[in-house]
C-alpha cells in the first residue's frame, strides 16, 4: 500500500549526469603475436573515492560501484597498496617477442600477493598481523590460499622493487607473499567477476564469463590492484585484469589465422554495460604483417609506444552511438594470406631472460640466468630471487660473465643479500645489481645446495619436487618521454619474469617411521636380551663322564665342548 | 662376550677380574669355583627384578607424559545453575506530575500535598493492575513499582509524567504518549522516554478526572511494560554483539537501461534506521554497509497475469468512496476504475519467494567479518517485468525472511521512457525504509510501540507531525534488555551443561587451565545476578556469561590434534614391548621356581644334593635328575663350563676352552 505512493512520488530522473564520484572503464585489447596466436587482455578499472562523511556511532560504508568485499578488509586493515596475480602457463619470449604478457603487472608464476600496509599509531594490530588477516581475507575470497603458512613466507625486502605507486613510500611497509605452486583455475575466476559492477553479465565482462572457453586458451593471468584512498589521494583505484593466449591456428593441420569476437567467444559483442564511462574494444597491429591486416568494422587507428615499439592501434568505442557495435562482430583478417605459415625466425624481445638449473645432483645445482639484452644501448637493471630457506646459495661462488667471454666483475656492480635463517621458515632474497651491455647475453651462475627438509615440510605431492618463484628482473631506466632516443628505453614495462622452476627436492621414504619404529624396537628388543641374559646369567661345571676313558690331548673333543645350559638335553642324551 | 661379563657381576664386586681368576685358581672344587663366579641367588632375584622395577618407577612418568589434563569443572554449581530461576528484577518508574496537573481543592476542603496525589493514583494504578494480573491465567506478576522521587545517584531510566498542555486533545480518553527526543527552541522541556499522559487545562475540572487518569495509566503501562518479556521468535535473529545491516539496492538489468543508479542510502539510513538502532547500542553493536547492484537476475520467469479480484473489489470501493467526495471528478475515477480492473502485473507467488533471492550469484552482503548479517534488498525489476508484484492476499510489496532479512519491491513509474536512469531521493525511499524498519524489528525481536500509546505529538502544532515510525523508546529497550538477558541466560546455562555432559562423555577431551577459566568465569557471572542490579547490569552479566560459555565450548584446546585409536598404540609399541616382556617375564618365573625348589630343599635337609651344580643351575624335569645321577655315578669327571643362555657358545669357545684347560691343569 505504501508503495503505491510511490506514483505521486516524483522519481527524480538523470540522464547520463555523473552524480557519483566513481567510474568504471572496461577495455579489451587484442594482440596477434607472431607465432600464429592471440594475446587477449581484459582490464576493468574503477576509479572510486573514499567516503567517511557519517557522523554517526555506527560504522557506515557505501558502494555503488565498488565490491565492499574487496574493498572493506582493505579499509579494516589499513592497506595503502595491494596487488594479486595468479599466472597458469608460460609466457614463451622467444616465439611472442615480447619479454612478458600485455598486461606488466602480472607476476612471474603461480600466485603472488603484495601490497604497502600503512603504519598507524592507532591500530592495535602490528603490520604483519594485518598483512596475515588481509591476505586470508583475500585468500577467502579468490578461494585460493594466500595467506602465509608461517610468519616466515612473507618477504619484506620487495619494496624498491615494487615501488608504491602514490610516491611517496613514509609510514609504508612492503609486504610479498609468493605462492609459486598456485595455478589459476575456474575457482579464480568467479569471484574475480563477482567483483566487477556488471558481474560478467553485460559489457565485456560477459565475454569473460565463460570458464569453458577461457580456461582452454593456452597462457593465463588473473589479477587485482588496488590503491586505497589516502588523505592525500583522495581518489583510490582498483582494477581487474584478466589475460590469456589463444591459438588462432589449430595445432594440428593448417587454418587461416584469421579471427573475430565470436569465434573467440562464441558471442557477438555483448550490450553495453550502461555504468561503464568507457568500454573499448583494442587491437595492437602486429610488428609483422601489420599492413596487410585488416579489421571490420574499421576502427580508429591511433600510433601508440607500446613496451619500446611505436605500434598501431586500432579503436573501437562500444560507447559510441553511430557505430551500435552490440550484437554485431569485428572480424580482423590478413590480405591475400591463406593458411598460416609458420615463420621460420621470430624478431626478438628487447629483452629476455631464462633461469635453468645445471649440474643438477640431488643435494647441489648451479641456477643459471641468462639476460640477453638485444637492444642497441646498455641497460641497468636489478636481479632479484626469492629463495625458500632449505636453499643455500655459494655467495662467494657467484660469478657473472658474458656469454663466450671470460668472468668479467664489473657488470655486477653490487648485492644486497639477505640471508634466510634455517630451519625456520624463512626467505633468503637476493638483489644484484647488473649492467646489461647492448647486444649481448650476460650469464649469472649461483651454485647452490639444498638443504634436507624436515619430515613435515614436505608438500604432499613430495616426489613432484618445489616450486621456486621467479627471479624478477626490474629495469631501472625506463624513460616516459617522448623526446628520448632510445627507443628500448621508452616503455612501461618495468619488471620482467623468469619462468618458476621446478626443484626436486630428495624426498625421504615416507613410510620410514614405521620402519624406524620396528627397527629400533628389534634393535632395543635384542639388546636388552642380551644385557639381562648377560647380566642374569649363571656360570658352573658340569662334569661329563668319558665314553671311552682316553682323555684326547687338547682337551677339545666332543665331550669337553662347552655348552649352553639349554643344550643339556643334547647332553644328556650323549650320555 | 667373554667371561668376564658375568664375572663383572658376580659377588664379589670389590674383586678385580685378576683376583676372581685367583679366586678360581685357588678353588679347589667344582662348587666352590662355582660359587665363585656366580652371584649370589639373592643377588640373582634383585636383578632380575631390577628391570621390572625400573619400569614400574617409570609408570608415574609415562603417565604424566601421557595423561590428558582434565581439570575439574564445577558441575555442582553448575548444575544448581541448570535448575535455578532468572531472578526477577522490579525497576521503579519514577512518577511525577505537572503542579496544576491536579483541580484545586474546593474551598474549605484540606489541600493535600502534591505528593500524596500521586500517591494515592498509583497506588489505585498499582492495585488495578495487580487486579488484572490475577485474573489472567497462568497468574502473572506485576514487574514495577512506582516511586516519586528519583535516586539521584542511579537515576530510573523509567518515568510518567502527567502534563498540563494547552495543545492536548480537548475530549477523553486521554492521549498517552513517549516523549521523543526534541531538538530546537520550542521544546517540552520532558526528558526523552517519558510517559506522558497530557491533559488539557479544561479537563482539569471534570468530575471524573482521576478515573480518566487510572484508566490511562494502566493501559500505558499494561502496554509498555508486560508482564513477561517478550519471546524471541524464531524468525528473529539469536543475540549476537556485533550485527551487520547490510542494505542493497538490486537492479534485476541495468543493461536495458531505466534502472537505479544511485540512491540516497545515507539520508534513508539516518531518518529510518539510526533512530532506531542508536538506542540499542549497549545491546547491539551494528555496522551497515550498503551497496548497489547493476545486474541481479532472477533465476524463475514471474507469471503476467491479473491482479487479485478481491483486492480490485476493494479498490473499486475506495474509488466509489472518492467519487462520492469529489462528484466533478467521477467521469476520471471510472475509467480508472476500468483501467485498474484490467490491470496486469508480474506476479511472485508464494514458491516464488522463497527461491526469488539468490545469495549464490548477488553478493548480498561483504563478509569481511563473522558477524550476522541482516540483508534489507531493494529490488527494481527491469522494465519487461514492470510492474511486478507480489501474489499475497495484502498486496504486500515487501516480504520477511527469516534469519535473512527483508525483501521490498519497488516499481519505477511506467511512464517514463526505457533509456532513463533514476535516483532515488529519499522520499522515494521513505516507503520501502518504512518497509525495512519494521522487518528490522521483526528480526530482531525488538516489542514494537503498543497501539494504546499515541504517537509523540511535535512540541507546538505549528510543526508537521513527523511521519515516521517513532523511534524505540527506553520502554522498549528496557523490554530488548529483559527478553536478551533471559534469553543469554538460558543459552548460557544450557551451554555450561552441554560441557559438563560432552566432558564427561569423551574421556579422551582435555580440560586444560583456559577452559576451566571461562566455565568459572561464565559460572560466576550467572551465580552474580541478583534481583537489585539494574536491567542493563545483569544483561551485560549474562551477555559476558553466554560469550565465555561459548568461547569455552569451541576452545581449541579440547580437541587433541592427535588422535590414534588404542589398536594402532598397540601396533607401535608390541614390537618393542613384547621381545623385552618375554625375558622378563621368563627370567622371573626361573627365580621364582628355583626360589621354591630351595626352600622345599631347606624344609626336608637329608637330601640336600652333595653336588652343587643341581642345587644351583635351575634344572627342571627329568633331565636335572638324569644329571644328578650321573654325577653321582662319575665323582669325577672332565668339567665343562656351563653357559645358561644358549646364544654365541661358538664364539666363546676358545676363551671357554682356555679356562677349562686351566682348570684341568690345576686339578
Amino acid at each position: 500500500m505504501l508503495l503505491s505512493s510511490l506514483r505521486i512520488i516524483i522519481l527524480a530522473p538523470i540522464y547520463a549526469a555523473a552524480v557519483s564520484s566513481s567510474s568504471f572503464h572496461e577495455s579489451l585489447t587484442l594482440h596477434p603475436l607472431p607465432d600464429g596466436k592471440l594475446s587477449v587482455l581484459f582490464e576493468f578499472t574503477t576509479y572510486f573515492t573514499s567516503e567517511s562523511s557519517s557522523s554517526s556511532s555506527i560504522a557506515q560504508s557505501h558502494h555503488s560501484l565498488t565490491p565492499p568485499s574487496l574493498l572493506l578488509p582493505l579499509e579494516q586493515n589499513n592497506v595503502s597498496e595491494l596487488t594479486v596475480s595468479f599466472v597458469a602457463g608460460r609466457w614463451d619470449q622467444s616465439r611472442s617477442s615480447e619479454s612478458g604478457p600485455l598486461h606488466h603487472e602480472s607476476g612471474g608464476g603461480g600466485g603472488e600477493v603484495r601490497g604497502w600496509l600503512r603504519e598507524d599509531e592507532e591500530m592495535r594490530k602490528t603490520s604483519s598481523e594485518r598483512w596475515n588477516s588481509v591476505t586470508h581475507a583475500l585468500g577467502g575470497l579468490f578461494c585460493a590460499g594466500l595467506g602465509p603458512s608461517d610468519e616466515g613466507e612473507n618477504v619484506r625486502t620487495f619494496g624498491e622493487i615494487y615501488p608504491p605507486v602514490i610516491g611517496d613510500d613514509t609510514n609504508l611497509t612492503h609486504f610479498l607473499l609468493s605462492h609459486p605452486h598456485h595455478h589459476l583455475c575456474t575457482e579464480n575466476l568467479t569471484p574475480f567477476l563477482s567483483l566487477l559492477p556488471s558481474k560478467g553479465l553485460s559489457g565485456l565482462s560477459s565475454l569473460l564469463a565463460q570458464p569453458g572457453i577461457i580456461f582452454s586458451w593456452g597462457f593465463k593471468t588473473e589479477g587485482i590492484e588496488v590503491i586505497m584512498p589516502s588523505s592525500s589521494q583522495p581518489q583510490g583505484r582498483w582494477k581487474g585484469w584478466w589475460e590469456g593466449v589463444v591459438d588462432l591456428v589449430p595445432e594440428r593441420g593448417t587454418a587461416s589465422r584469421e579471427f573475430s569476437i565470436e569465434t573467440l567467444s562464441k558471442k557477438h559483442v555483448p550490450r553495453v554495460f550502461p555504468e561503464a564511462e568507457s568500454s573499448v574494444i583494442r587491437l595492437i597491429k602486429p610488428k609483422v604483417d601489420s599492413d596487410r591486416m585488416e579489421a571490420e568494422p574499421a576502427g580508429r587507428v591511433e600510433e601508440k609506444w607500446v613496451d619500446g615499439v611505436k605500434r598501431e592501434v586500432v579503436e573501437w568505442d562500444m560507447l559510441d552511438e553511430t557505430t551500435q557495435l552490440s550484437g554485431k562482430d569485428i572480424k580482423v583478417r590478413w590480405n591475400d594470406e591463406g593458411d598460416f605459415k609458420y615463420p621460420r625466425t621470430f624478431a626478438k624481445a628487447p629483452i629476455t631472460i631464462s633461469r635453468t638449473v645445471v649440474d643438477s645432483l640431488a643435494s647441489d645445482g648451479t641456477f643459471q640466468i641468462k639476460i640477453t639484452n638485444n637492444g642497441a644501448v646498455s641497460r641497468d637493471a636489478v636481479y632479484s630471487e626469492i629463495w625458500p630457506w632449505w636453499a643455500k646459495g655459494w655467495m662467494s661462488e657467484i660469478k657473472v660473465h658474458i656469454e663466450g667471454r671470460k668472468d668479467d666483475p664489473t657488470l655486477l656492480r653490487d648485492v644486497e643479500y639477505h640471508p634466510s635463517t634455517p630451519p625456520k621458515v624463512s626467505t633468503t632474497t637476493l638483489h644484484f645489481s647488473l649492467t646489461l651491455p647492448q647486444r649481448s647475453t650476460i650469464v649469472l651462475t649461483i651454485p647452490f645446495t639444498k638443504l634436507t627438509l624436515k619430515y613435515t615440510e614436505h608438500r604432499p605431492d613430495a616426489e613432484r619436487g618445489v616450486e621456486l618463484s621467479s627471479g624478477v628482473l626490474t629495469l631501472l631506466d625506463l624513460e616516459q618521454n617522448q623526446g628520448s632516443d632510445d627507443e628500448a628505453r621508452r616503455s612501461e614495462r618495468k619488471r620482467i619474469y623468469t619462468n618458476r622452476l621446478l626443484l626436486d627436492v630428495p624426498t625421504p621414504d615416507f613410510s620410514m617411521p614405521y620402519n624406524v619404529i620396528i627397527m629400533s624396537s628389534t634393535v632395543m628388543a635384542v639388546f636388552f636380551g642380551l644385557m639381562q641374559g648377560g647380566l642374569t646369567r649363571r656360570w658352573g661345571w658340569v662334569e661329563v663322564p668319558k665314553e671311552d676313558g682316553t682323555e684326547s690331548g687338547n682337551g677339545l673333543t666332543k665331550d669337553t665342548m662347552p655348552v649352553g645350559i639349554n643344550e643339556k638335553e643334547a647332553l644328556s642324551d650323549a650320555i | 662376550m667373554s667371561l668376564n661379563d658375568p664375572n663383572s657381576a658376580s659377588a664379589t664386586h670389590a674383586s678385580s677380574p685378576n683376583d676372581r681368576s685367583e679366586q678360581i685358581r685357588l678353588a679347589k672344587t667344582p662348587a666352590e669355583v662355582t660359587a665363585a663366579i656366580n652371584p649370589s641367588t639373592k643377588r640373582r632375584l634383585w636383578i632380575t627384578l631390577s628391570f621390572p622395577l625400573a619400569l614400574l618407577f617409570a609408570v608415574p612418568f609415562w603417565w604424566y607424559v601421557t595423561s590428558i589434563e582434565r581439570l575439574p569443572l564445577p558441575e555442582s554449581r553448575i548444575s544448581a545453575l541448570e535448575n535455578a530461576t532468572l531472578p526477577s528484577i522490579r525497576p521503579k518508574i519514577l512518577f511525577t506530575a505537572d503542579i496544576d496537573a491536579f483541580p484545586p481543592p474546593p474551598p474549605g476542603r484540606a489541600q493535600f500535598e502534591h505528593k500524596v496525589i500521586l500517591q494515592t493514583l498509583a497506588e489505585e494504578v498499582s492495585r488495578g493492575v495487580d487486579g488484572i494480573y490475577v485474573q489472567r491465567r497462568p497468574k502473572k506478576e506485576r514487574g514495577w513499582d512506582i516511586v516519586y522521587d528519583d535516586d539521584k545517584k542511579n537515576p530510573t531510566p523509567l518515568r510518567m509524567h502527567i502534563r498540563r498542555w494547552e495543545h492536548a486533545n480537548t475530549s477523553w480518553p486521554l492521549e498517552p504518549y513517549v516523549q521523543a527526543s526534541e531538538s530546537g527552541l520550542m521544546t517540552s522541556g520532558l526528558e526523552e522516554g517519558t510517559l506522558v499522559i497530557p491533559i488539557h487545562p479544561s479537563q482539569i475540572g471534570d468530575r471524573f478526572l482521576k478515573q480518566h487518569y487510572k484508566i490511562a495509566i494502566i493501559n500505558s503501562l499494561l502496554g509498555l511494560y508486560p508482564p513477561d518479556p517478550p519471546e524471541i521468535p524464531l524468525r528473529a535473529l539469536k543475540y549476537s554483539p556485533n550485527i551487520t545491516l547490510s542494505f542493497v539496492l538490486l537492479n534485476e538489468d541495468a543493461s536495458e537501461g531505466s534502472y537505479v543508479r544511485s540512491w540516497d542510502i545515507e539520508s534513508a539510513i539516518k531518518e529510518h534506521f539510526l533512530p532506531h538502532i542508536e538506542p540499542l547500542a549497549p545491546i547491539f553493536n551494528f555496522t551497515i554497509e550498503s551497496q548497489l547492484l547493476y545486474q541481479a537476475p532472477l533465476t524463475f520467469e514471474p507469471t503476467y497475469q491479473s491482479t487479485d479480484r478481491a483486492d480490485n473489489e476493494r479498490t473499486i470501493e475506495a474509488t466509489v468512496e472518492m467519487a462520492k467526495n469529489s462528484e466533478e471528478d467521477v467521469q476520471a475515477i471510472a475509467k480508472e476504475i476500468a483501467d485498474e480492473q484490467v490491470q496486469k502485473a508480474w506476479l511472485i507467488d508464494e514458491e516464488q519467494m522463497k527461491v526469488f533471492v539468490n545469495s549464490e550469484r548477488w553478493s548480498l552482503d561483504s563478509g569481511s567479518t563473522n558477524n550476522p548479517v541482516l540483508r534489507f534488498l531493494l529490488y527494481v525489476p527491469a522494465a519487461k517485468h514492470r510492474p511486478m508484484r507480489l501474489a499475497s492476499p495484502n498486496s504486500a510489496q515487501s516480504f520477511l525472511l527469516p534469519q535473512f532479512g527483508g525483501v521490498a519491491l519497488l516499481n519505477p513509474p511506467s511512464s517514463t521512457p526505457s533509456s532513463q536512469t533514476y535516483r532515488l531521493p529519499l522520499s522515494a525511499l521513505t516507503p520501502s525504509f518504512h518497509l525495512f524498519t519494521q522487518h528490522l524489528y521483526s528480526l530482531l525481536a525488538l516489542p514494537p510501540i503498543p497501539d494504546k500509546i499515541h504517537p509523540s505529538p511535535p512540541p507546538t502544532p505549528l510543526h508537521a507531525p513527523s511521519g515516521l515510525i517513532q523511534p524505540i523508546t527506553r520502554w522498549q529497550v528496557h523490554q530488548v534488555l529483559l527478553a536478551r538477558m533471559k534469553e543469554n541466560s538460558e543459552e548460557a546455562r544450557k551451554t555450561l551443561v552441554g560441557i559438563v555432559r560432552l566432558v564427561e562423555k569423551i574421556k579422551e577431551m582435555k580440560v586444560g587451565e583456559g577452559v576451566r577459566g571461562k566455565v568459572i568465569g561464565a559460572v560466576e557471572r550467572l551465580e552474580q545476578l541478583s534481583s537489585n542490579q539494574s536491567a542493563l547490569e545483569m544483561f551485560v552479566l549474562t551477555r559476558d556469561a553466554v560469550n565465555l560459555a561459548n568461547q569455552a565450548f569451541f576452545d581449541h584446546s579440547m580437541m587433541g590434534l592427535l588422535y590414534f585409536p588404542d589398536e594402532h598404540k598397540f601396533a607401535v609399541y608390541t614390537p618393542l614391548f613384547a621381545p623385552i616382556a618375554v625375558p622378563i617375564i621368563l627370567g622371573l618365573i626361573k627365580e621364582l621356581l628355583a626360589e621354591r625348589k630351595r626352600r622345599a630343599a631347606k624344609r626336608q635337609p637329608s637330601k640336600v644334593p652333595t653336588d652343587v651344580l643341581t642345587e644351583q643351575v635351575e634344572v627342571t624335569g627329568p633331565v636335572a635328575k638324569k644329571i644328578e645321577v650321573e654325577a653321582e655315578k662319575v665323582p669325577v669327571a672332565d668339567t665343562v663350563l656351563l653357559e645358561t643362555s644358549g646364544g654365541s657358545v661358538e664364539s666363546e669357545s676358545t676363551a671357554v676352552e682356555g679356562r677349562s684347560l686351566r682348570s684341568r691343569s690345576k686339578r
